[in-house]
């Protein structure tokens, strides 16, 4: 790794940050929020000293972006942003608490959504702007805003965009990776704004409509209000954040696909038919066992429905409290956290072409246990995996649970419930955000332990970059010159 | 501008990455490996499937394609895609075919051939690339123009050459420009050469060839050609015509036995270039030109090497690996040529819609000869001198494309001429601008 290109990198992606920050200091001020004025302009005066900072010691850095600094900068700036972002918090007192700072804005870079904060209402509307917007950058990617922002990459910028966007195999939509990063950022612009308008004819305030939106695209799952989208009591927004959180759990190259009259190329996508098939399963067992619990079946529906697509897409919003719901529902919903939403989404988690992918790699292998001589090909809608794929999708998914088991383990070491601790993980490795039982809907993460709650960070961004990423840079060969 | 290559190897890798700064570029290929390549080393979208399957063509948008190039190391392949292309409507179509008997000429490059806007041949461009380092061998500067059937040289004016006793005209009508002190004037500017004075020819290869033998002294040579490949077959037959001597060292016995039936003329050598008792004996060292041209990187440059050790004075090398040519040159090299180079150089010279295509910067001066296309679909005939050119611009020569044959300096200008002109370093812009603005105005007339 080559620390001048790493620090010359990393120095655009901090600016980055550091401009965004302009929204929040601007609408503070608009409020006449001095304390929160004064929290958003040290800090984002600080992002921008740090970029300086990093510019400098990258001067002499080459043009040339490889492979092992597209990890160094990509993990070096997830977590430098983790400590930025959460640096107004503290200045403001919002979250005096260093570690749950640090948690809240890892939380919301990461779309995860998992919170520290137990009276959301009592949040200024600058802090509530940040974690949306944190969200909103988060789920397409800084590094994705960067590589399309910034000319002249070249083949780097392709290192740069594997680093960050998630999928088991990232193929561009247009020739250029630069083209394809501006027409990602494109699709979910224009999404992110038919959703505020949609939630603002719903009747959501203007305010709270643009920050769901972000939080809703982005997968987040961060509200302006402590009872979230179950605040409002409407069947309007709620059908509309249904609608939006499924379209961010999709592939956005569909959407790509489907604006340049390819809808056959959508309807034919495996991956689709599998996550809806899942999404479908889930609703109906959520409706058949909690009918009871709403008028009608139409109303039980529409909540299980949000629930199960809340926990699918990984936004992690509640409009009840599932951890409520019949122990066959709670486990469905904490087996979907495993999975999360599809390649090239928003969405975290193992994603659902790769647990597609591995349930018919099982049964490939049990076929050739049955007939040793059949050689097989595991096909995958009207094509074939290569072993490449498969064996890159099979040491992902022991990478996940490996990491699952020991953060589960350490976290249960610290004394919490083992429930909390298991899903507590897979909540912040799949960026769900709330869990179950002590991490609940109704719940928060502001009990863990401090180291407890920078090991939930790591899993976050490990989870947010695809876990190699992050590990890539610990490994003492990414180091070597 | 949209560019699909067919082909994921060495080949197509090299012109993907010479061309992705204009064009964006979709590569196909059937083997996952090559395309893990290009998708690592390049910014470009790859599509796994045949190039010969309208399915595989229709899914990397063809119709839509402004340039297709086909560049896999199967000639039928690439002549069968090449023609699908075409038919799926593809606006300009080259292949890459390697065996030289599919040409007629031996410029490496022909137009329109079964519906194909252009092919091209690696080892023939290879040839003309070396037959033009060592036919102008005297000269400080050297480049081709036109795809190759145009040259520009650039020689010194010494005390002893024959111009300045034979002054009438010059001596060359190929003379187009005379460089004295740091400016290029038109030859009808100079009333006299004198020694210092830098001339300019530019022409057909072999006429610019012969002239320079009017500025320079040409000394009677022998030629030795490492290496009897199709390279070093076509080569031999090339240079029976410029040195009186040409012998071919090859290691394989049955190829031997073969050149020696195709070369009459040549003295066929069984034996190892890299051997130094064998290059010993044969006296190599006496030999004027040596030529590597080999399939192996590491044997052109040992039997380089050794040959120039040995004495003799002017050595290049055939480069597989473009990278690798520097290292030749710093290891004393005097000329290398890369058969990937030369292709995406001709490739570059076909590209649509671009009006500068050719561009080669003069030794010593803040000046380069650059290539210019007239634009299509003007109006009428223009004249040269209401072209948009830059100030200070020089017309040197003018040719048509198709026909590679040479047109009045003085005559009109129909749209698709080649224009060659000197003009200050740094205009490329300028000029693509002014003829691109020129093409515009002809266009709404």
């Amino acid at each position: 790794m080559n620390l001048a290109v790493v620090a010359r990198l990393s120095a655009f992606l901090v600016s980055i940050v550091a401009v965004l920050m302009l929204a929040p200091t601007a609408l503070a001020g608009f409020d006449r929020d001095a304390r929160a004025t004064t929290a958003y302009g040290s800090a984002m005066l600080l992002a921008f000293a740090l970029a300086g900072a990093l510019r400098y010691i990258g001067r002499h850095a080459t043009d040339e972006i490889h492979r092992k600094d597209a990890f160094g900068s990509v993990a070096f700036t997830w977590l430098a942003v983790g400590l930025l972002g959460g640096l107004p918090f503290v200045l403001e007192g919002s979250i005096p608490d260093p570690a749950s700072a640090v948690f809240e804005a890892v939380s919301g870079f990461t779309t995860t959504g998992g919170t520290v904060v137990a009276d959301v209402d009592g949040l200024s509307r600058a802090t509530n702007l940040w974690r949306c917007l944190m969200h909103w950058v988060g789920g397409m990617g800084i590094v994705v805003l960067f590589v399309a922002v910034f000319p002249q990459l070249g083949v780097g910028a392709k290192h740069l965009f594997r680093s960050e966007v998630p999928g088991p195999i990232t193929s561009g939509l247009r020739p250029k990776i630069r083209q394809t990063a501006t027409a990602l950022w494109w699709i979910y612009g224009g999404l992110t704004l038919v959703a505020t308008v949609l939630l603002v004819l719903a009747g959501m305030p203007l305010f709270d409509s643009v920050c769901h939106a972000m939080s809703t695209l982005g997968t987040g799952g961060y509200s302006t209000r402590s009872l979230s989208i179950g605040a409002y009591q409407s069947a309007a927004i709620d059908w509309i954040i249904i609608v939006f959180m499924l379209a961010a759990g999709l592939n956005f190259g569909l959407y790509y696909d489907l604006l340049r009259g390819n809808w056959r190329n959508f309807i034919r996508d495996y991956e689709l038919r599998f996550y809806l098939t899942v999404n479908i399963a889930v609703i109906a067992l959520v409706t058949v066992t909690t009918t009871a619990r709403h008028d009608g079946v139409f109303e039980t529906f529409r909540f299980a429905s949000f629930q199960t697509l809340a926990i699918t897409t990984t936004t992690g919003f509640m409009t009840e409290d599932y951890d409520t719901y019949p122990h066959v529902c709670r486990f469905a919903l904490f087996l979907c956290m495993f999975m999360g939403g599809c390649a090239g989404s928003t969405a975290g988690g193992l994603k659902a072409s790769r647990v597609y992918i591995l349930i018919k790699t099982v049964l490939m292998e049990l076929g050739t246990l049955v007939r040793p001589k059949a050689v097989l090909s595991l096909r995958v809608g009207k094509g074939t995996v290569p072993p490449e794929i498969i064996r890159s999708i099979l040491t992902f998914f022991a990478a996940y649970m490996l990491i699952f088991c020991s953060t589960s383990f350490v976290l249960v070491a610290m004394d919490l419930e083992l429930i909390t601790a298991m899903s507590a993980t897979v909540a912040c490795l799949s960026s769900v955000g709330p869990g179950l039982h002590e991490v609940g809907p109704m719940m928060n993460f502001g009990f863990i332990p401090a180291p407890g709650k920078l090991l939930l960070c790591l899993c976050m961004i490990a989870g947010r970059l695809e876990i190699f990423a992050l590990f890539a840079v610990l490994s003492p060969e990414c180091w070597r010159r | 501008m949209r560019v699909i290559v067919l082909g994921a190897g060495e080949v197509g890798r090299h012109v993907c990455r010479a061309l992705s700064d204009d064009a964006d570029i979709v590569v196909v290929d059937c083997e996952s490996q090559a395309l893990g390549i290009a998708e690592d080393e390049l910014d470009v979208m790859t599509l796994r499937g045949n190039a010969t399957h309208r399915s595989v063509l229709e899914q990397a948008e063809t119709p839509r394609a402004d340039l297709v190039l086909a560049l896999t190391g199967n000639d039928a392949v690439n002549v069968t895609a090449s023609i699908l292309a075409k038919t799926l409507g593809a606006r300009q179509v080259v292949a890459r075919v390697d065996d030289p008997g599919f040409y007629a000429g031996r410029q490496g490059l022909e137009r329109d051939i079964a519906g194909i806007d252009a092919c091209v041949c690696a080892s023939r461009l290879i040839c003309a690339e070396l037959l033009r380092r060592v036919t102008s061998i005297q000269a400080s500067f050297t480049d081709a123009f036109v795809g190759g059937s145009f040259q520009a040289a650039v020689l010194q004016v010494t005390e002893d050459s024959p111009i300045l006793v034979r002054p009438a005209s010059h001596g060359s009508a190929l003379l187009r420009g005379v460089i004295r002190g740091a400016t290029v004037r038109a030859n009808v500017e100079v009333a006299a050469l004198q020694s210092g004075d830098q001339v300019l020819l530019v022409g057909p290869p072999e006429g610019v060839a012969a002239d320079a033998g009017l500025i320079a002294p040409r000394r009677g040579s022998r030629a030795v050609l490492i290496g009897g490949g199709d390279v070093g077959l076509q080569m031999a037959r090339s240079l029976e015509g410029v040195v009186s001597d040409v012998r071919i060292i090859e290691p394989s016995r049955i190829r031997c036995e073969e050149l020696a039936r195709l070369l009459p003329r040549a003295t066929i050598l069984h034996g190892d270039g890299t051997n130094l008792p064998f290059l010993r004996e044969e006296r190599i060292g006496v030999a004027e030109f040596v030529l590597s041209v080999t399939g192996s990187d590491e044997v052109n440059l040992m039997a380089s090497l050794l040959s120039r050790e040995l004495g003799a004075k002017h050595t290049f090398a055939l480069v597989h690996r473009p990278g690798y040519a520097p290292v030749y040159e710093q290891l004393g090299i005097e000329g290398t040529t890369s058969g990937h180079e030369n292709l995406a150089n001709a490739i570059r010279w076909l590209l649509p819609d671009r009006w500068v295509v050719g561009e080669a910067a003069l030794p010593g001066i803040d000046g380069s000869l650059f290539e210019v296309r007239v634009p299509t679909g003007l109006s009428r005939a223009i004249d040269p001198r209401d072209l948009p050119l830059v100030s200070g611009a020089l017309v040197l020569a003018v040719a048509d494309p198709l026909t590679s044959e040479p047109r009045l300096v003085s005559a009109p200008l129909r749209g698709g001429e080649h224009v060659i002109l000197a003009a200050a370093s740094g205009s490329r812009r300028a000029l693509e601008r002014g003829l691109a603005r020129l093409r515009s105005g002809g266009s709404s007339a």
